[in-house]
């Protein structure tokens, strides 16, 4: 709870540079020494900060700072937050949503690149088809079609894929999955794509490293964390490509489809190749016909969720053109109700989050985890409920149907985890 | 020199007592002196005068008690000369009792005079503590000098006198812009919202009302707050202030500047206890050279103040 509380309490009021205490000009090695500064000014024992922030609220700020320094530390992804800001006219939103973005971005990544090795992680993100074909799960999938399908498989990397051209439209579709804000359009694939094999590594500070030889090392994330864990097996670049229901390339996806997907795609038991390098071909990953319905318990991953329920949201909403904010907006008739649909009606009205919250007067975080589908960061269910209406309100969609559909997603998904 | 002769007030604070407020008040003007300024100092501390000493003058006959009490009428009948060339002095009320809380008239009364002195520069040593009246006099400055020394004591009193200060500007400006209802609105709120420090809250009336947000946030973003740490003695001591500055940055969202620092000095303690100015009595000491720098950065930010305005 107290967590929960903090999350609102330090909204990211400032440029990541603010954060840091650097000027915009500041070189990399200015970045390096304003974060070690900055880390010392609120570390436990620092002079200067413990009679004016509670540990909490120093922890809190140090996070901010690990954030900030990601991002920063970086040249790919400091010049795409450089240009968000040069493009946004309120400062703190943009790094606000910025980060936010960020955020998911990094914890796709690390999640998802956790078990695979380092030399593994830049294939993933291909740039290119023929790239990927390189890999051998994609070279056993029609190459049409190989991108999409491989992808989905191994889960999050979804998220962070590049937009490519002369791919199919599933993939492009997938790339999108954290669809353009408003004002910095250019930002939210912009700092993933950049730096796909430093990204992980650098993100998350506080997560042990990426494990070197791959698979048969687990990832250990803090059981407090929300993310489930990616059986080895799915994570393992020798999932069965054919596994995936490949969409044609031409035809989008059926809305219901992708849904199933990840499931259908859901590990058989095989026992992983461990620390098998993707890179180099491997013979011995012969593709395993996984057998779904008798399948090991599957636990779903958010990000991978999410990533298709933009999909079901953009199969049922459509992408919906800013000029067309004030336009009616429809909840999906059949759909899930997700935070990812709630996201894109939002951004469908051209809202951001602060707006949001201003308009609803519920605290930045709660949206936030409204829409990441983050049950543990959200209140008791008559709140959430009341949080719901007044989302609803704010799109000028039903409220009873938001707040209904949404509380039943969110019952269901908290059955599924335990 | 500013417009009209009026002097740029200098407020010196810090919340607790024996950090050496007098004593860098008084050496504070004298380098302002010696960097061509004419200065008088203001012994403000309405409970606990000394700063004639730190000064090398004796117990005078005229005090601000006389004015506070309406014994002289203007407040440059109780200006005493000191040794030091360009430095004159307003020494404290020695009678304290009615003079420790002077009312509202009283008070008043003297910020007008004080304005109108006849200076460059007018220093007001505070007295310890965060009573209105002390925070007052702070706030009304163009640069309120917040001294600490690198304890912990020391620095949470800092704080305590600078989360006051703000709340009493927080409240004034807040009369001006006739915000309370939203204030009021968001400290309700403040669990859901989560408003913990200043800036959350500004921040969250920022959310509620993008204008008065926006007002109350150039208003207090005003305070001129700067930071003097005193009696430093290891290296990672001179670090503090600007640590402080970071930290209050992140509470408050307001920037304090870091004038810089003092080192621990025994030579302070000689002057002291031989009754004379330290800058007199030991100028080539430490302690007494980094006066220099220090008056240097307040006239600098004068002149660029002067600039942008």
């Amino acid at each position: 709870m107290t967590e929960e509380i903090l999350e609102i309490v330090m909204p990211a009021p400032r440029t990541l540079y603010e954060i840091l205490d650097l000027r915009p000009d500041a070189t990399q090695s200015d970045v390096e020494a304003g974060y070690q500064r900055a880390l010392e000014v609120f570390s436990e024992d620092s002079l200067a900060s413990y009679a004016l922030f509670t540990p909490d609220e120093a922890d809190r700020v140090r996070k901010e700072i690990q954030m900030a320094y990601s991002v920063l530390r970086h040249g790919p992804s400091r010049s795409a937050y450089d240009a968000a800001l040069a493009a946004a006219t309120d400062k703190a939103a943009a790094t606000l949503s910025f980060t936010t973005i960020w955020e998911q971005g990094a914890s796709s990544l690390s999640d998802s690149t956790m078990g695979t090795p380092l030399s593994t992680r830049r294939p993933v993100t291909a740039e290119k088809p023929a790239e990927a074909a390189a890999e051998p799960e994609a070279a056993a999938v029609p190459t049409s079609s190989a991108p999409a399908g491989t992808r989905s498989s191994t889960g999050r990397m979804l998220v962070i894929a590049p937009p490519v051209e002369d791919v199919p439209a599933a993939v492009d579709t997938v790339s999108e999955e954290l669809p353009p804000l408003p004002p910095p359009a250019p930002l939210e694939t912009a700092p993933v794509v950049a730096t796909p094999s430093s990204v992980p590594v650098s993100l998350s500070p506080t997560e042990p490293p990426a494990p070197a030889p791959g698979l048969s090392a687990y990832p250990t994330i803090p059981p407090t964390e929300f993310h489930t864990l990616v059986p080895p097996s799915v994570a393992a670049p020798t999932e069965p490509p054919s596994a995936v229901p490949m969409p044609a390339p031409a035809a989008p996806p059926p809305a219901a489809a992708p849904v199933a997907t990840p499931v259908a795609a859901a590990p058989a038991p095989v026992a992983p190749p461990a620390p098998v390098a993707v890179a180099t071909p491997a013979p011995a990953a012969a593709p395993t016909m996984s057998n779904p319905p008798g399948g090991p318990r599957f636990k779903r991953v958010r990000v991978d969720d999410d990533a298709i329920a933009a999909n079901i949201a953009r199969a049922v909403v459509g992408p919906v053109p800013s000029a067309t904010s004030d336009a009616p907006l429809e909840l999906p008739a059949d759909g899930e109700i997700n935070g990812s649909v709630l996201q894109r009606l939002r951004e469908a009205r051209n809202m951001d989050l602060r707006t949001m919250a201003g308009i609803t007067k519920v605290g930045i975080n709660y949206l936030r985890a409204i829409e990441a589908n983050d049950f543990g960061e959200l209140p008791a269910r008559v709140y959430l409920r009341g949080f719901l209406i007044q989302y609803a309100r704010a799109l000028r969609v039903n409220p009873e149907r938001l707040a209904g559909g949404y509380l039943a997603f969110a019952d269901r998904y908290r059955k599924e985890i335990r | 020199m500013s417009a009209e002769g009026q002097g740029r007030i200098i407020a010196v604070g810090g919340g607790k007592g024996g950090i050496g407020k007098s004593l860098c008040s008084a050496s504070l003007s004298i380098a302002l002196a010696r960097l061509g300024n004419r200065v008088v100092v203001v012994d403000a501390d309405l409970g606990g005068a000394n700063l004639h000493t730190c000064l090398g003058v004796l117990p005078p006959l005229v005090t601000l008690s006389d004015f506070v009490n309406r014994r002289v009428e203007q407040l440059e009948d109780v200006l005493v000369r000191t040794p030091m060339e360009g430095v004159s002095m307003v020494a404290g009320a020695m009678d304290m009792l009615d003079s420790a809380n002077p009312t509202h008239q009283q008070k008043q009364r003297l910020i007008r005079h004080l304005l109108r002195l006849q200076a460059d520069y007018v220093i007001l040593d505070l007295g310890a503590g965060s009573s209105f009246n002390i925070l007052d006099f702070f706030l009304l400055a163009e640069h309120g000098i917040l001294v600490m020394v690198p304890e912990p004591t020391s620095v949470e009193n800092a704080y305590r006198f600078l989360k006051s200060a703000y709340l009493r500007r927080f409240r004034t400006v807040e009369k001006v812009y006739d915000i309370k209802h939203l204030i009021d609105e968001a400290m309700e709120q403040r669990n859901e919202r989560g408003i913990r420090t200043p800036l959350d809250l500004v921040n969250a009336i920022k959310a509620t009302d993008a204008e008065a947000g926006s007002a109350l946030e150039q208003e207090m973003a005003k305070m001129r707050v700067r930071l003097l740490v005193n009696q430093v003695r290891e290296p990672a001591d001179a670090k503090v202030g600007d640590q402080i500055r970071m930290a209050c940055q992140r509470y408050f969202g307001v920037n304090l500047d870091y004038l810089g620092s003092i080192p621990h000095d025994e030579a302070v303690w000689r002057a002291v206890r031989a009754k004379q100015p330290l800058l007199q009595h030991s100028p080539g000491s430490p302690a007494a050279q980094a006066f220099f720098p220090i008056a240097q950065r307040i006239m600098a930010l004068d002149r660029a103040s002067i600039q942008a305005a």
